[in-house]
């Protein structure tokens, strides 16, 4: 068995000097550095590597590149195993391990294939047609058999091992694509000094030129291409991209680029990289496609692209078969049968559907001995694994001619630009007649197309048309164009494509899109069904949603449809291309932010002695707060039910650090509070603080906090957690916006002060015991006083506020001293018993109280609700005082706050469960309120919550019950004030 | 990715601003007690295809208000002032 | 005696490389001045004389003097950081009317982490949607944006290779992780002793 029985004894990019060993279906193989796994393959005589999604047919490599519908394999394994991996694309290193996917047992034998004889089922649509009875339970009895048959490769179920990057990138001028427009444009650019980013989607830098045997300037296009690159190289001011996709278009010149540059091993340190690129122009020399053309069986494997044939020819040094046979519809194909001869191979002939050839390309052919055959066409492929022949028929359709040996078509039906990042900045593509093609059509000031993507396919033109275009690039970012020289690419003739969208039917499938394998009968079948407008027949047919989103196949499948309702292409026109232009891995858009990472975790000063406390901790936004200390293996219920009881007998201590703290000075300071809250803080006095509550502009509720007053014109404002930002936001705007007049600065001061709340009827005596330099006496320190002390040497603000009903102070140090004050308060506590608590005992604790959070203001609920409106005073301006006054938020029959008492006091009540008269939860029944919050008193003992009931007042003592249909649930509920514990507040005041 | 010029912090990503509203509108006065008046500030607005003045604050960055032009179709932003309409924000006179 | 603990006092060190040095920033104050537009300039000037710190109202300025600094944070704001028992800042704050400007200490709100070397500027890169071209934000500017959308920072650059970075103190831990994580390809020296 010889070595790589397909490599051309010489020439191609390869690395002919060292081998590299790879793994395909379980068998070793050998190939060079600069091979693909595709070029790879098919060097060693492995046409067969793959199967058809639908019908399991035959398929081998049909292309060279990101378009390439049907070489997919399976690369990698374990965790890393990536299905659907084209092999054109796949750089070849040492160890890789392949396998082809979607064949059982193997891409040569597959029993998947008897797909194909039921094909005439499979037909365009036909998932909506079949599986239909007996209704959806039979679906779902056929779902799960179509889905063992159906997809196409199998990922790995196991978390992504591979680490992924993200960066932000900002540049002058992008270049999108690096063939030769392309690299004259970034020339251009970066000699006039613009910041230029050059990215290209194959692995290594030139385009076509990689494929050609084109001379610039003299030279071989590679060297040329090889010496430009070095030139980039080597400005600073110049980044160079390979193996990347701008995968999309976005406003503002924003771009999205995914780096592939872990493709060429399999551990590699960073397997991807994503960078969202800012720029301000962008050249777009993204080249253009070459089609296929359709006639019977052009899928079979074999049947290639032309420029495929000679880029494996060239930069790879592969021969694709041993007889080549060139159908086309244009000239430049006929590059392929010259390459071909030109290095020994057979070409059997160069089928055209022309009948007007241009006659310099008759006399090369003639000089080679080529056969040559004008107006005609391949109707036909004989050969399932292989090609054995092709049946020719004139271009008409009207005679069938002879059949031609072959074990190998090289295609080509003309050429279509890439368009697809146009046509996401808006761009409507314009059919152009003369290209048998779309072209760019009116573009944003910020994107101009240079080279092939435009239309222009000779090679001088591309070469002038870049340096140009990046010149115009450059200037309109602000640099001064500096004259490029262009150099000289010769003599190329131009396309002069002929369109040919369909051959006369054969006796096979004629396919157009060969990754979804749909055909030209399932567009007749969509046509006839009435899916006549593009967009229907992509989702009706699947044409075009495969991975290689239709490269090439959508031109081929809008040409036929014109056909069928006879009219020119420009009226059927294309669908929208959205990004991303090809498929991008998930793990590059999360990058490293993941696991830890993910978002951010803000911790208090005091973080260290919960953690060493065992604190099981809660998520409260970013924040994680201590929700409950367990002591010896307690469940939840049992910790904050002790913590909550010893706190109303003795003392506890509960960091209140994440609560929004915003320091608001400026000697207008006391006016904006009075208009932003809606009771009176113009006479606050000094050393004193306040309950408010803040209303929204349509008079509902914003937030409730204490504002304490520090001096004339100094003032802290607490808000909820969840609150701090949008009461920020909210003041900022009417300082900003609405009142720009008023001398008042507000910044949050959330961060500098860690703040610690002490509570219960000891309170009091442990922080005398540990604050000095402040009189914490009744007489010198009464309910609402905020005053400074000392604790140890650190400064210290204390403010007797109270959430949990009991005698209490909130204690705020800086920040770094937090942890040294809390420990502090809690050697002083010692002898008085004190128990640090968490959120379910805060909680508990303001439930009995009946003090609202956010649970009970939650942007539906007025002053009123909650039995505030006496706060308000109505003689002065504040935000909603008109719109709260609306029938509908003054309406008594709103529901109103509420205590609520479970009749079974072990019976706990759920939040969020609705409150109705009777116990039948059926539809249609009166909803008369809900309830918002819940707990287990251990001073009631019993289950208790607070909710929202209409006539709660007046219905005190009676029963009821809260409705949970989610969990099925009911329970009997007393209807009580919604204060529990101490309504007279004397603990508070004491 | 719309980017906004913000006049104080450069040109930024909008991810960075926090969307304000409609900026035309006219808040009443403290002393109008209507509540139709205040009903429409609050509730009505138009939504014009194309050309709309509306607040932005760049709240990741300088936490100004700014009143920016946008094209509502195209993303195109036409222009980017202050919204207190002087050269600094807050309490400017 | 309780001392200051700083957020990341407690993390534990990092030496796999020079590419990237990371220090925290300790016992430095933080005051915060803010003015309004018509005493903007009179204010920077009290500022000016009494910090010893030249600091023009232009946006974006960044003073460094020692270990002394003098920030622009915003319109007629300025951040003045210095030692945390230097008394001039307070005395300053006493010699200002209310009806020119107003003083907070903010010294424990940040955390401020100081980043050293060739891969500063791409591990920070990574992370802010800011060009950090040293042609385009240069020694002696500030920028207000976020990392990672997520956390809001303040970025001084220093040198073209020497930043400090500020944080809320609260994401501080967070922050540092972020850090170490993104610069494990350059190589990482964190030593929590400061």
């Amino acid at each position: 068995m010889i070595e790589q029985p397909y490599r051309l004894p010489t020439g191609g990019l390869i690395d002919r000097s060292q081998s590299v060993d790879f793994v395909y279906n379980e068998t070793y193989y050998k190939g060079h550095p600069g091979d693909t796994l595709a070029s790879a393959l098919m060097a060693n005589g492995e046409h067969v590597i793959a199967r058809s999604f639908k019908y399991h047919r035959p398929r081998g490599v049909f292309s060279a590149g990101p378009e390439e519908p049907s070489a997919l394999l399976t690369v990698g394994y374990g965790p890393r195993r990536e299905p659907n991996t084209q092999a054109t694309v796949q750089p070849l290193y040492q160890g890789l391990v392949s396998s082809s996917q979607n064949c059982w047992p193997s891409p040569r034998f597959d029993l998947g294939a008897v797909n194909s004889l039921i094909s005439p089922f499979l037909s365009a649509g036909f998932y909506y047609k079949t599986f239909m009875w007996p209704g959806l339970k039979g679906w779902m009895q056929y779902e799960k058999i179509i889905r063992k048959a159906a997809g196409m490769g199998e990922a790995s179920r196991a978390p992504d091992p591979d680490r992924y990057e993200k960066s932000q990138g900002f540049c002058d001028v992008l270049v999108v694509g690096a063939g030769p427009a392309g690299l004259m444009a970034a020339s251009a650019a970066a000699l006039s000094g613009a910041r230029v980013w050059l990215v290209d989607e194959q692995l290594r830098m030139g385009g076509q030129l990689n494929r050609e045997t084109y001379l610039i300037d003299g030279m071989p296009a590679t060297e040329w291409v090889a010496n430009k690159v070095q030139a980039l190289e080597q400005n600073p001011r110049v980044k160079l991209l390979t193996n990347a996709t701008v995968f999309g278009a976005y406003d503002s010149q924003t771009l999205g680029i995914v780096e592939r540059c872990g493709a060429d091993a399999f551990q590699p340190d960073t397997r991807q990289r994503l960078w969202l690129l800012r720029t301000a122009q962008v050249v777009l020399a993204t080249g253009s496609i070459e089609r296929p053309l359709v006639f019977s069986n052009n899928d079979r494997p074999g049947v290639m692209q032309a420029n495929a044939v000679r880029a494996y020819n060239n930069q790879y040094g592969v021969r694709c078969g041993h007889k080549t046979l060139v159908f086309t519809n244009n000239n430049s194909a006929y590059r392929t049968a010259i390459d071909l001869a030109n290095s020994g191979q057979t070409v059997t002939a160069v089928v055209d559907s022309r009948k007007q050839v241009e006659p310099t390309l008759l006399a090369q052919l003639a000089e080679l001995g080529i056969r040559h055959i004008g107006g005609s066409a391949v109707q036909d492929v004989r050969g399932k694994l292989s090609i054995k022949e092709a049946q020719l028929i004139s271009s008409d359709g009207s005679q069938l001619g002879e059949s031609i040996e072959c074990d190998c078509i090289a295609l080509s039906g003309g050429w279509s630009p890439n368009v697809q990042l146009h046509s996401m900045v808006g761009s409507k593509p314009l059919f152009s007649e003369e290209h048998s093609a779309f072209v760019p059509g009116e573009m944003p000031a910020e994107y101009h197309s240079a080279g092939a993507c435009t239309g222009s396919f000779a090679l001088q033109d591309c070469l002038s048309q870049g340096a140009a275009i990046g010149t115009e690039a450059a200037v309109s970012a602000g640099f001064s164009g500096m004259e490029q020289t262009v150099p000289s690419g010769g003599e190329d003739t131009l396309p002069a494509t002929e369109a040919l969208w369909q051959v006369a039917k054969g006796k096979g499938k004629q396919f157009v899109d060969l990754q979804h394998d749909v055909a030209a009968s399932d567009i007749e079948l969509a046509h006839l069904e009435g899916y006549q407008s593009v967009e229907h027949l992509k989702r009706y047919t699947t044409l075009g949603m495969a991975g290689d989103q239709g490269r090439s196949s959508n031109v081929n499948a809008l040409a036929l449809m014109a056909q069928l309702r006879e009219e020119p292409i420009a009226a059927v026109g294309t669908t929208t291309f959205r990004p991303p232009l090809s498929p991008v891995a998930l793990g590059v858009f999360g990058g490293l932010d993941r696991g830890q990472h993910y978002r951010p975790y803000r911790r208090s000063a005091m973080q260290a002695w919960h953690d060493a406390r065992g604190a099981v901790l809660q998520e409260v936004g970013l924040w994680r707060r201590a929700q409950y200390y367990p002591v010896g293996g307690e469940s939840i219920d049992e910790a904050y039910q002790r913590e909550t009881a010893q706190v109303r007998a003795k003392v506890g201590i509960v960091d209140v650090s994440s609560l929004g703290k915003i320091q608001i000075n400026g000697p207008d300071s006391p006016e904006f509070l009075n208009r932003l809250y809606v009771n009176n803080w113009l006479k606050l006095p000094i050393g004193k603080a306040r309950y408010g509550v803040m209303l929204r502009e349509d008079g509902i509720a914003l937030d409730d906090g204490t504002t304490s007053r520090w001096g004339e014109h100094d003032f802290l404002m607490t808000t909820t957690t969840a609150n701090a930002g949008p009461v920020m936001t909210h003041m900022e705007h009417l300082l900003q916006v609405v009142w720009p007049e008023l001398r008042v600065r507000v910044s949050s001061v959330t961060e500098h002060w860690a703040g610690m709340a002490v509570a219960g009827p000891l309170s009091r005596e442990t922080l005398q015991g540990c604050v000095t330099d402040l009189d914490l006496s009744n007489e010198a320190f009464p309910f609402m006083a905020v005053g400074e002390g000392k604790i140890d040497n650190v400064p210290v603000r204390v403010l007797r506020i109270s959430f949990s009903g009991e005698m209490a102070y909130e204690v705020y140090a800086p920040a770094d001293y937090g942890q040294g004050v809390w420990e502090a308060i809690v050697r002083a506590g010692e002898i008085h018993d004190i128990v640090p608590y968490g959120t379910e005992t805060l909680g508990a604790l303001r439930i009995e109280k009946g003090h609202v959070t956010g649970a009970e203001l939650d942007g539906r609920v007025t002053l009123g609700d909650v039995g505030m409106l006496g706060m308000a005073n109505p003689k002065k301006d504040f935000i909603g005082r008109v719109l709260m006054n609306r029938e509908g938020i003054l309406d008594p029959k709103r529901p109103q706050l509420t205590g609520l008492k479970s009749v079974n006091p072990e019976e706990p009540l759920q939040a969020g469960a609705i409150l109705v008269n009777t116990p039948e939860m059926a539809a249609g029944v009166d909803k008369l309120g809900h309830v918002s919050s819940i707990t287990y008193s251990p001073e009631v003992g019993g289950n208790i919550g607070l909710g929202f009931l209409r006539d709660a007042a007046e219905r005190r003592g009676e029963r009821i019950f809260a409705a949970y249909p989610l969990r099925d649930k009911i329970v009997e509920v007393e209807i009580c004030d919604p204060c529990f514990v101490d309504a007279s507040g004397g603990r508070m005041r004491d | 990715m719309i980017r906004i010029d913000c006049p104080q912090c450069g040109v930024r990503d909008y991810t960075e601003f926090t969307y304000g509203g409609d900026a035309t509108l006219q808040r009443p006065t403290s002393d109008c007690d209507d509540q139709i008046i205040w009903h429409d500030y609050v509730y009505q607005r138009e939504n014009p295809r194309g050309l709309l003045r509306e607040l932005w604050q760049h709240s990741q960055g300088c936490r100004c208000w700014l009143e920016v032009e946008r094209n509502t179709v195209t993303h195109d932003i036409q222009s980017v002032q202050l919204a207190s309409g002087g050269s600094v924000s807050g309490g400017t006179r | 005696m309780i001392k200051a603990k700083t957020a990341l006092g407690a993390m534990a060190s990092v030496q796999t490389g020079d590419g990237l040095q990371l220090r925290e920033k300790r016992n430095r104050g933080l005051w915060q001045i803010d003015a309004w537009a018509s005493s903007d300039e009179s204010v920077r000037d009290k500022l000016v004389t009494s910090s010893g710190m030249r600091i023009t109202g232009e946006r974006g300025a960044a003073v460094a003097h020692g270990e002394e600094r003098l920030l622009w944070a915003g319109p007629a704001r300025y951040w003045w950081i210095t030692a945390r028992s230097n008394v001039t800042p307070a005395e300053f704050a006493a010699g200002l009317q209310s009806k020119e400007g107003c003083v907070i200490d903010m010294g424990h709100s940040r955390s401020v982490i100081s980043l050293k070397g060739s891969a500063a500027q791409a591990v920070l890169q990574s992370g802010i949607a800011v060009d950090l071209e040293a042609s385009v934000f240069k020694p002696g500017q500030i920028i207000a944006s976020g990392l990672t959308h997520h956390t809001p920072i303040n970025l001084h650059r220093l040198d073209d290779e020497h930043f400090e970075l500020y944080v809320y103190r609260s994401y501080a831990q967070h922050t540092l992780e972020w850090l170490l994580e993104v610069a494990k390809p350059y190589g990482v020296d964190w030593d929590a002793r400061g």
